[in-house]
C-alpha cells in the first residue's frame, strides 16, 4: 500500500473534515446528552464513538476493497488491468464534478433520498434513546456508515478501488484518522468560522474529490492488486518510477 | 441555525444555510415550501434523528399551555355521539382498572411524525391513560378514565391535530394484505433472479469440472454466487419464520425440513467457497427456494378469498350517509351514524341503515334480502333495511342500527363465520408432512450415523443429499398445481372455480339445492298466460308503459306494440295494487284480482277459475277491467330456463340428489318442482335467508350439500354448504362468498363441473402417489450412498418437473 497515497487520503479527510464536523457534530452532542456528565465519562463517550466509527469504517473498507477484488478479476478477464482503480478514480471525478456544479448553485437534478434511509434513522434512534451516554456513543458511531453521507461513500470505493480488502481498510482508516481533530476537540459548531469560508465549504470539498480522483488515475500503475502485506517504502518508492 | 433569504445562484448574496449544519444548501436542493433546508441527505437524516428526541423535550419546554401548540380545526365536528351510550356499547370496551378503551380510524395519517405526535400528546391530557397508533392501519388505540376525560374531548383534540377520528372497522384489511401480497412477490423475483444469475455461474463451474478452469475464475464464479445466494436467503425468510413458528407449536410443519434442506445446502456451500474445496449447491438451493416461494403465493391468493366475502357484504351497503344535522344535511361516512340520527335518502340511492321511515313514502326494492324484485310500499312508521334500493321519492329514516348491526351485517357476519370454520380444509400433503418430516430428519440423522465413520465430509455429504432429494416439494407442490391448471381449464369453460377443496368436496355425488329465480328460471317477469279479449293487449300495453313497476314492465314486453294514442290518462292506485287508465275513449282498470273486485263487483266462476288456474300454476294473475266489468286476464311469471330440465336430469343421472329451496311463494315453487319431477319433501318455498341457511345447516350435517344460487339472500347458505355455487347473474355478495362461479346462464354447466372435479382429484390421488413413491426412491438411493448431493439436485427438479407436467397435462375439465 502506497504512503503517498495514504497520505493524499488523510490530508483530503483533514481537509473536507470541517465539512463532517458541521453533520456529525450534532452527534456529539447527541450522545454526551443534555447530562451534565462527569469529565472522565465524556471523554469516554468520545472514545467510544469515535472507536465505534473506526469499527464500521473498517467494516466498509474491507466490503469495499472485496468488491474491488472481484472488478478486478472480472476486468482481468476483459483484457483490463488493474480495473477497479480506474473505475474508482473515474467515479470519483465524476462524483466530484457533480457535486461541484451543485455545490456553485447550478440547477442539476438532485439525487432523492430513498425512503428505507429516514426509517433505519428512526429506527436506529429509538434503539440509542433510552441507553446510557457511552452505549450510545458506541452505538451512534457502529452506525454512522449507514447515514447517507457523500463524502464517506466516496472514499469507500477508493477503498474499492485498491483491489483488496486489507487495502480497502487501511484506506478507510486514513479517511477516519483525518476526522479524528475535528471530532474530539475543535467545538461542535460552525459559527467560528465566518460566513465567507464557511460558504465555500461544499466548493472545497468538491475540488478535494475531484483532486484526489485524479491522483489516484494517475498513479493507479503503482498500485499492486490484492496484497496481504504491505510492501516496505523502500520497494514501492522503487517501483513508483517503473511506468 | 440562521435562514437568511434567498438570492439565487450567485456568489454575491446570502444563501440559505442547512437548518443541520449551517452550510449553504445548493439550488437545486432548495424546498420551496418547506420550513427545514438541507445541505444534504445525510443532514437531513441526522437532523430527523436528532430532534425526534429534541421535539419531546421542546414540548416540555413550553409548558402545560396547551392551547399554544394547536393549530386551527379542522373538521370542527362536535363528535357528542362519541358519548353517547350506543356508541360505547358499539365501540368502546372496558380496560383495566376502570378506564375505557376504543379503537379508532384516524384520517391523515401518514408518516412516523404522526405516530409520535398522536402518541405523545393526549397522554398530556390529564385523562388520557395511552395512545398508541398503528401507522399501517391507522389505528389509534386509546384508553382512558371516563371520569377525568369524555371520549369527545379526546376525539375534538384528534381532530384538531387534523387526525379526524372515526369508530375503527376492519376497512384497512385489504390494504395491508395488498402490501403482504406485494412484499411476497417482490421475495420471489429476488429468488428468481438469483437463481437465474447462479444456474448460469454454476454451468460455467459444471463446464470447468470437466474441462478445467482457471483458479481464479473459479474463486470469482464461487463467491459471486455465495453473494446471489445470500440474497435468495433472505427471499427464503418466508420458510424460516415457518419453521421458527412451527418448532415454538410444537407441530412439525413442512417448512422446517426445507428450513433444514436449505440451510444445509447453503451453510455447506460457504464453507466450500471459504475453504476452496468442495463441491457448492447455491444453484439447487436458489432454484428450490424460487419454486417454493411461488407454490406459496399461490396458495396464500387461494385462501384469501374467503375472508373478502364479508368486505363485499359491507360494501353493498354504501359507506357515506347524508345525515340530517340541524337543519342542515351533510355526507358523513357510514362508521359516524349512530341509533337515533336521522338521515336522507334520495330517490336511486340505496339505503344506509336500518330504520324507520320519519318523513315521505317510497317504494323500496329489497330484492338484496328478500330476493324478490317486487317494490315494496313503504311510508310513514315502516321499517326499512340497510342495502335497499330507494326508487321513487326521497324519505327520512331514523337509524335504528347502522353498519354491523343492521341485518346485511349480520349477515356479512354469518357468512365471515361460516366461511372461517370451512377454511382450514387439511389435504393429504399437510397431513402427512409431519410424519414425512419426522421421518426425513430421522433419517438424515441415521444416514450421518451410518457414513460417520467413513468421514465426516461423506457423511454430511450424503445426509444433504437425503435432504435435498426428499424436499416435500413434489409433495407440497402437487395438489396446488393439480388444482390450479384444472381451475385454468375451468375457467376456460366458463366455470370460476375459487380453491381446490372445492373441487375435492364436488368430486364424489351428494345433495344439490337449487335456489329458483334467477339459477332454474329466467329470474324475470314474463307475460306467461292471456285470456279474454286480445284487442286490449296494445291498450293494456299503453297503459302499462306509463308505470314503473316489474309487472308493468313484464306487460310491456309481452304484449304488441302499436303507435301510441296521444290521448291517454294513467293514475295508479293509491296502495300501489292496480292502475287505471283511459285511453281510445276506453276505461281501463288494470290490477290484482282482489283491487279489480273492488271495482267491477264479485268475479265470475270464469274469471275465477281463471285465476285460480294461474295461481295453480304459480302465476301472478293480473286482471284487465274495460268498461265496469273483466275482459281479460293476464298470467304473469318467471318462466323456466329451456335447458334446466335437462340439466337436471343430467344430475340425478351422476348420482346428485336434486333438491329446491326458494324465498318465492310456496305454490310457485311447488308448480316448479312439478315440472322437473322434485319430490315435495326436496322442494321449499317461501324461505327467508335465515331459513335457507338453517336447511343448508341442516343438510350440511348429514352429509355433503352443494347450494347453488345467486342472490343475496342466498349468501349466508352458499357459505354454509359444502360447496357454494353463484349463477350467472348474481349479485356481487353471493359471487364472492360462493366457491364456484358460472359466467354461462343457467345451471347446465353443473354437469361439468361435477365431472370435472371428479377427473381432477385422480390427477391430484395420481400425483401424490408418483411423489410418494420417488420421495421413497430417492431416499432410499440418499441413505444408501449411491447417489451425492450433486445427483440429487439434479433428481429434485426433474421430479418437480414430472409433477408438473402430470398435472398440465390432464385433461380434466
Amino acid at each position: 500500500m502506497n504512503a503517498a497515497l495514504l497520505g493524499t487520503v488523510f490530508m483530503a479527510s483533514l481537509a473536507g473534515s470541517l465539512h463532517c464536523a458541521g453533520m456529525c457534530g450534532g452527534f456529539v452532542a447527541f450522545y454526551s446528552g443534555s447530562e451534565p456528565g462527569r469529565r472522565g465519562r465524556r471523554y469516554l463517550a468520545h472514545l467510544t464513538y469515535n472507536g465505534g466509527r473506526l469499527t464500521s469504517y473498517l467494516i466498509l473498507g474491507a466490503l469495499a476493497g472485496l468488491l474491488g477484488a472481484a472488478v478486478d478479476l472480472a476486468g482481468s478477464m476483459a483484457g483490463v488491468q488493474r480495473f477497479a482503480a480506474i473505475a474508482a478514480g473515474t467515479l470519483m471525478v465524476a462524483w466530484g464534478v457533480y457535486a461541484l456544479i451543485q455545490a456553485l448553485d447550478f440547477p442539476i437534478p438532485a439525487v432523492p433520498l430513498p425512503g428505507f434511509i429516514l426509517r433505519i434513522s428512526s429506527r436506529v434512534s429509538r434503539l440509542v434513546r433510552e441507553r446510557p451516554p457511552v452505549i450510545r456513543a458506541l452505538l451512534l458511531g457502529l452506525f454512522s456508515t449507514l447515514l447517507p453521507c457523500g463524502w464517506l461513500y466516496a472514499f469507500a470505493v477508493l477503498a474499492a478501488g485498491t483491489g483488496g480488502p486489507w487495502s480497502g481498510m487501511l484506506v478507510m482508516a486514513a479517511f477516519w484518522a483525518g476526522t479524528v481533530p475535528v471530532m474530539l476537540g475543535l467545538g461542535l459548531s460552525l459559527q467560528w468560522l465566518t460566513a465567507p469560508i464557511r460558504r465555500r465549504l461544499p466548493v472545497v470539498t468538491a475540488v478535494v474529490l475531484i483532486a484526489v480522483g485524479l491522483l489516484w488515475l494517475v498513479g493507479r500503475t503503482t498500485m499492486p492488486m490484492h496484497q496481504a502485506h504491505q510492501h516496505p517504502a523502500a520497494e514501492t518508492v522503487s517501483s513508483d518510477h517503473v511506468h | 441555525m440562521s435562514t437568511e433569504t434567498t438570492a439565487g445562484p450567485s456568489e454575491a448574496g446570502p444563501d440559505l444555510s442547512c437548518s443541520h449544519c449551517a452550510l449553504p444548501v445548493p439550488a437545486s436542493l432548495v424546498e420551496a415550501d418547506s420550513d427545514l433546508q438541507f445541505c444534504c441527505h445525510g443532514c437531513r437524516a441526522v437532523y430527523a434523528m436528532i430532534h425526534d428526541q429534541g421535539l419531546g423535550r421542546y414540548y416540555d419546554l413550553i409548558g402545560e399551555d396547551e392551547e399554544r401548540g394547536l393549530p386551527a380545526r379542522t373538521t370542527g365536528r362536535s363528535y357528542e355521539e362519541f358519548d353517547d351510550p350506543s356508541f360505547h356499547e358499539l365501540y368502546v370496551r372496558p380496560a383495566a382498572g376502570g378506564l375505557l378503551a376504543t379503537d379508532l380510524y384516524l384520517e391523515g395519517v401518514h408518516c412516523a411524525a404522526c405516530v409520535w405526535l398522536v402518541e405523545k400528546v393526549p397522554v398530556r391530557m390529564a385523562g388520557v391513560a395511552e395512545a398508541r397508533l398503528d401507522m399501517r392501519q391507522s389505528m389509534a388505540r386509546v384508553v382512558w378514565d371516563p371520569a377525568a376525560v369524555q371520549l369527545s374531548t379526546i376525539a375534538r383534540f384528534l381532530d384538531a391535530l387534523g387526525y379526524a377520528p372515526h369508530p375503527f372497522r376492519g376497512v384497512q384489511a385489504r390494504e395491508m394484505r395488498r402490501r403482504e401480497d406485494r412484499r411476497l412477490l417482490i421475495k420471489i423475483a429476488v429468488a428468481g433472479a438469483a437463481a437465474g444469475n447462479v444456474m448460469m455461474l454454476a454451468a460455467a463451474l459444471y463446464g470447468g469440472m470437466w474441462h478445467g478452469i482457471a483458479d481464479e475464475f473459479e474463486t470469482l464464479f464461487r463467491w459471486v454466487s455465495l453473494v446471489l445466494a445470500l440474497a435468495a436467503m433472505w427471499s427464503a425468510s418466508v420458510f424460516f419464520r415457518g419453521a421458527m413458528g412451527s418448532l415454538r407449536a410444537r407441530a412439525l410443519h413442512m417448512d422446517v425440513p426445507i428450513t433444514i434442506g436449505i440451510v444445509a445446502g447453503f451453510g455447506w456451500g460457504v464453507w466450500a467457497t471459504l475453504s476452496g474445496q468442495g463441491e457448492i449447491y447455491f444453484d439447487s438451493v436458489t432454484a428450490l427456494i424460487f419454486l417454493l416461494l411461488v407454490g406459496r403465493y399461490v396458495q396464500q391468493r387461494r385462501q384469501r378469498s374467503a375472508a373478502d366475502a364479508a368486505e363485499l357484504l359491507y360494501s353493498l351497503s354504501p359507506s357515506s350517509a347524508r345525515l340530517i344535522d340541524a337543519g342542515t344535511v351533510r355526507t358523513v361516512p357510514l362508521e359516524a351514524l349512530v341509533p337515533g340520527m336521522r338521515v336522507e335518502v334520495p330517490a336511486g340511492d340505496s339505503i344506509p341503515v336500518d330504520g324507520l321511515v320519519v318523513a315521505g313514502r317510497s317504494d323500496i326494492d329489497a330484492s338484496l334480502l328478500t330476493g324478490e324484485s317486487r317494490p315494496e310500499h313503504v311510508g310513514e312508521g315502516d321499517g326499512v333495511h340497510a342495502g335497499t334500493l330507494n326508487l321513487s321519492s326521497r324519505i327520512e329514516v331514523q337509524v335504528l342500527a347502522a353498519g354491523e348491526n343492521t341485518r346485511v351485517g349480520r349477515l356479512s357476519r354469518l357468512v365471515e363465520e361460516s366461511a372461517l370454520r370451512r377454511a382450514p380444509v387439511i389435504r393429504l400433503a399437510d397431513r402427512i408432512s409431519g410424519v414425512f418430516v419426522a421421518v426425513v430428519l430421522a433419517l438424515a440423522l441415521l444416514t450421518l450415523l451410518i457414513w460417520w465413520r467413513q468421514g465426516a465430509g461423506v457423511a454430511v455429504d450424503h445426509a444433504i443429499a437425503l435432504l435435498i432429494v426428499t424436499c416435500p416439494c413434489a409433495l407440497g407442490l402437487a395438489t396446488p398445481l393439480a388444482v390450479s391448471a384444472a381451475i385454468g381449464r375451468a375457467g376456460r369453460e366458463g366455470i370460476l372455480i375459487k380453491g381446490g377443496d372445492a373441487l375435492e368436496r364436488l368430486s364424489r355425488p351428494g345433495r344439490v339445492l337449487l335456489d329458483k329465480t334467477g339459477t332454474l328460471t329466467e329470474g324475470r317477469m314474463e307475460l306467461v298466460r292471456w285470456w279474454g279479449d286480445e284487442s286490449l293487449k296494445p291498450l293494456v300495453r299503453q297503459v302499462e308503459s306509463q308505470v314503473a313497476h316489474p309487472v308493468a314492465s313484464a306487460l310491456v314486453r309481452g304484449l304488441p306494440e302499436v303507435e301510441a294514442e296521444p290521448e291517454i290518462e294513467v293514475e295508479r292506485s293509491a296502495d300501489g295494487s292496480g292502475v287505471r287508465g283511459r285511453v281510445a275513449g276506453r276505461d281501463l282498470n288494470i290490477g290484482s284480482p282482489a283491487h279489480v273486485e273492488q271495482l267491477t263487483g264479485p268475479l265470475t266462476e270464469t274469471v275465477a277459475g281463471i285465476v285460480r288456474g294461474y295461481a295453480d300454476e304459480g302465476l301472478t294473475p293480473v286482471l284487465i277491467a274495460c268498461d265496469g266489468s273483466v275482459a281479460a286476464a293476464a298470467g304473469i311469471g318467471d318462466p323456466l330456463r329451456p335447458g334446466s330440465a335437462a340439466a337436471v336430469d343430467e344430475l340425478r343421472e351422476m348420482g346428485w340428489h336434486v333438491g329446491v329451496l326458494s324465498g318465492d311463494h310456496p305454490g310457485v315453487v311447488a308448480a316448479l318442482a312439478r315440472r322437473l319431477d322434485i319430490p315435495p319433501e326436496d322442494r321449499q318455498g317461501g324461505a327467508t335467508p335465515e331459513e335457507k341457511l338453517r336447511v343448508v345447516e341442516r343438510a350440511a350435517a348429514e352429509g355433503s350439500v352443494v347450494m347453488v344460487g345467486d342472490g343475496v339472500n342466498d349468501a349466508a347458505a352458499l357459505s354454509a354448504a359444502t360447496v357454494g355455487v353463484a349463477v350467472h347473474g348474481g349479485a356481487e355478495a353471493a359471487m364472492a362468498v360462493a366457491d364456484v362461479f358460472l359466467t354461462r346462464e343457467g345451471i347446465e354447466p353443473l354437469g361439468t363441473l361435477f365431472l370435472g372435479a371428479r377427473r381432477t382429484m385422480n390427477v391430484i390421488r395420481l400425483n401424490l402417489i408418483f411423489s410418494l413413491l420417488y420421495n421413497v426412491i430417492g431416499a432410499a438411493l440418499a441413505v444408501t450412498g449411491l447417489i451425492g448431493p450433486l445427483v440429487a439436485a439434479v433428481l429434485m427438479p426433474l421430479s418437480s418437473l414430472t409433477v408438473i407436467t402430470l398435472s398440465y397435462r390432464a385433461r380434466t375439465f
